[in-house]
């Protein structure tokens, strides 16, 4: 979206949302969203494992 | 309608996402348990938005759009009253006895609270409610591509409807299929995402262009822009319901007897990694929820504010150009602001009601402001998010049907002693049953004008008194499994009685009560389902006492962690202030008194 809205900035398509490109900022804003959640959750990888014990569980299982 | 090849491109890139994730997950699935309760090892915020996101079908969002369209803001209270205060209370009192019962349904849980029968009755029910459901959420989302032209362009007309149900049959079933519960969790959590991401810059966009909630507030009537106004009588408010009625039968026993019981949300919160994850859950997911009017429900105020003179004396004006069937543009000449006039499919006239005045389509708010504001490329987002809700819908529900059909019909009456290799693989055959069931009930729906609200009311029925069971059976220990067979039967045959004897005004006697005879007559249709479902739940729970009361109750020590008296209360005093369930509840409720405070 946001590379769509850089080909297309000044285009006559965004009369249709008041003059605002919203490709291009919209985009943007959810790229970064996007990114900062995919490096929050590389932090956190086990949380994204839906199989593999959590922490606590795996420290329970090698005490016993 | 013309989409860009951007458009088409978002479009794609969702879906392939989508399947992606099926696959990505496919490995993970061991066993029934990974595939049915997704291994009870998802994170709190996740099964949270999943919890929503699994509510936000086809009539949630073209429901709801629609409703903001026609009554204004006072719709706010589906959320505010009839979803905040039940979410609070699942998540503080029954989620511990759902997941510490270790039951893997809800059906389950009544099994092992009361008796068999009690689950039987609540199964059976439930299954046949699911498949109805994901059929309509594929059905309304055929239609709206069939009357949005989306797929003009790619094949003749009489195919569009049969391929739209197809395809999204296809897609839910392959995701589904591949990494069951999880898959579907994950999936709801990208579509939470998608659904915010393709509404709010429309909600922003649209505000800009009418000055604002002031501006909404100066061109509509007060009734639309207040959630309270009015409210003390039936006639004085656009819902036709006075606050008795609201506050009992929507926002008590309606709206308690879905978010407490209804397992299709409840599963995601059994779905989490602990006991305190799960009481969270609906905490958690109620945050957003009571935002969601903004996204929802505001688009529908805008779409008739846009060039509305509703209640002013202020000059006609007309819509630039506005959208009917098939995305063809007609002549302005109505007065609801982007809100198209409903047209006959067959001749391409519009509908005019018996005083000649033109019908409206509501259900098309959300749809025109996509189209009205959205240029190329981010429109494709937004048609995205649509289709996005329309599959939470349904995937939630072939979820929930998989899982009741191997655990509470097949394994608990047709084979029990199935290897957990065996159940995982009815479980996917359920998956593909329930799917196919599903596409049985969206052609039905295309063949009977009245199923809709011929299902609408099964489900009131069938759900209003199912609330006094779970409350009496959690909290009170007297309560025997006879008690609560005899008071759902009870319950429901009230509400039957009661749709029979009442009608809403303006309506002829039918489908829409009065059956057996017409004693009195409600302001609203939404007046006599609440009060149907007070008159149901007041049944259900008269009965299941007094049977309760002439049973023997079974003994105390086999209810230990089925009762609340009997159960030890969680323990919340390794939690962070801030991780307790209690301190997020207490956070949730000032909010929602917040909101109401604001546009009372």
């Amino acid at each position: 979206m946001a590379a769509w809205g850089m080909f297309t900035r000044g285009s006559a398509i965004y009369e249709k949302s008041l003059g605002v490109n919203l490709n291009l900022t919209w985009g943007l804003l959810m790229f970064v969203f996007g990114l900062v959640m995919f490096l929050v959750g590389r932090r956190v990888r086990w949380q994204d494992d839906p199989v593999t014990p959590r922490p606590w569980e795996r420290e329970r299982k090698s005490r016993h | 309608m013309t989409l860009g090849f951007v458009d088409w491109l978002i479009m794609l890139v969702y879906f392939v996402f989508v399947l992606g994730i099926g696959f990505a997950l496919k490995r993970y699935m061991r066993t029934s348990h990974d595939f049915f309760l997704a291994g009870r090892s998802i994170p709190a915020w996740v099964c949270g938005l999943a919890f929503i996101s699994a509510n936000l079908g086809a009539q949630e969002v073209i429901g709801m759009g629609a409703s903001g369209a026609k009554y204004g803001i006072i719709t706010s209270h589906f959320y505010w009253i009839g979803a905040i205060p039940a979410m609070v209370f699942v998540g503080v009192f029954m989620m511990p006895f759902y997941y510490g019962s270790k039951a893997r349904s809800v059906p389950e849980f009544l099994r092992m609270r009361f008796d068999e029968k009690t689950r039987a009755i609540n199964a059976f029910s439930f299954a046949i409610m699911t498949v109805f459901s994901s059929g309509i959420s594929m059905y309304a989302m055929a239609l709206l591509i069939q009357t949005l032209g989306l797929f003009d362009k790619l094949m003749p007309p009489q195919y569009i409807f049969h391929v739209s149900v197809i395809l999204s049959a296809v897609i839910v079933l392959g995701y589904i299929f591949l990494g069951g519960l999880t898959s579907a969790i994950y999936n709801e959590v990208l579509q939470f995402f998608l659904i915010v991401a393709g509404f709010a810059p429309l909600v922003w966009i649209g505000l800009r262009n009418v000055g604002g909630w002031h501006g909404i507030q100066q061109k509509l009537p007060a009734t639309m822009t207040h959630s309270w106004r009015g409210m003390a009588h039936a006639n004085t408010n656009s819902l036709g319901v006075e606050w008795v009625g609201l506050t009992m039968g929507l926002g008590f026993v309606l709206s308690f007897g879905y978010w407490c019981t209804d397992f299709l949300v409840v599963q995601r919160a059994m779905a989490a990694d602990s006991e305190e994850s799960a009481r969270r859950v609906p905490l958690i997911a109620a945050i957003p929820k009571m935002f969601f009017p903004f996204l929802v429900i505001l688009p529908g105020l805008i779409a008739v504010t846009v060039t509305s003179n509703m209640g002013k004396d202020l000059p006609v004006t007309a819509t630039s150009a506005t959208i009917a069937a098939r995305g063809q543009v007609v002549a302005p000449k109505h007065f609801l602001g982007l809100i198209p006039e409903k047209v006959n499919p067959l001749n391409g006239e519009a509908i005019v009601d018996d005083k000649g005045k033109p019908v409206y389509n509501y259900d098309l708010a959300i749809p025109v402001m996509l189209l009205h504001y959205f240029p190329t490329g981010i429109l494709g987002l937004g048609l995205t998010a649509l289709l996005a809700s329309f599959m939470s819908g349904m995937a939630g529900n072939v979820t929930a049907f998989n899982t009741v059909w191997t655990y509470d019909i097949y394994q608990s009456y047709i084979n029990k002693r199935g290897t957990d290799a065996h159940y995982l693989w009815m479980g996917r055959m359920a998956t593909i049953g329930g799917v196919v069931l599903s596409i049985g009930a969206a052609y039905a729906a295309t063949r009977f004008n009245n199923i809709m609200d011929a299902l609408q009311l099964i489900f009131s029925l069938v759900n209003a008194p199912l609330f006094a069971t779970f409350l009496l059976g959690m909290f009170w220990k007297r309560t025997t499994g006879h008690g609560a067979f005899t008071g759902l039967l009870a319950g429901t045959f009230a509400a039957l009685l009661h749709h029979g004897l009442t009608l809403p005004m303006g309506e002829t006697p039918g489908l829409h009560g009065a059956w057996i005879s017409h004693v009195h007559t409600y302001p609203s249709d939404m007046a006599q389902n609440f009060w149907t479902a007070i008159f149901a739940f007041s049944v259900n729970l008269l009965v299941t006492i007094a049977v309760s009361l002439v049973t023997r109750p079974r003994p105390e020590s086999e209810l230990v962690g089925l009762v609340y008296s009997l159960t030890p209360k969680p323990v919340e005093g390794h939690l962070a202030w801030y991780e307790k369930p209690s301190s997020l509840a207490i956070a949730v409720l000032v909010m929602l008194v917040a909101l109401n405070l604001v546009f009372r």
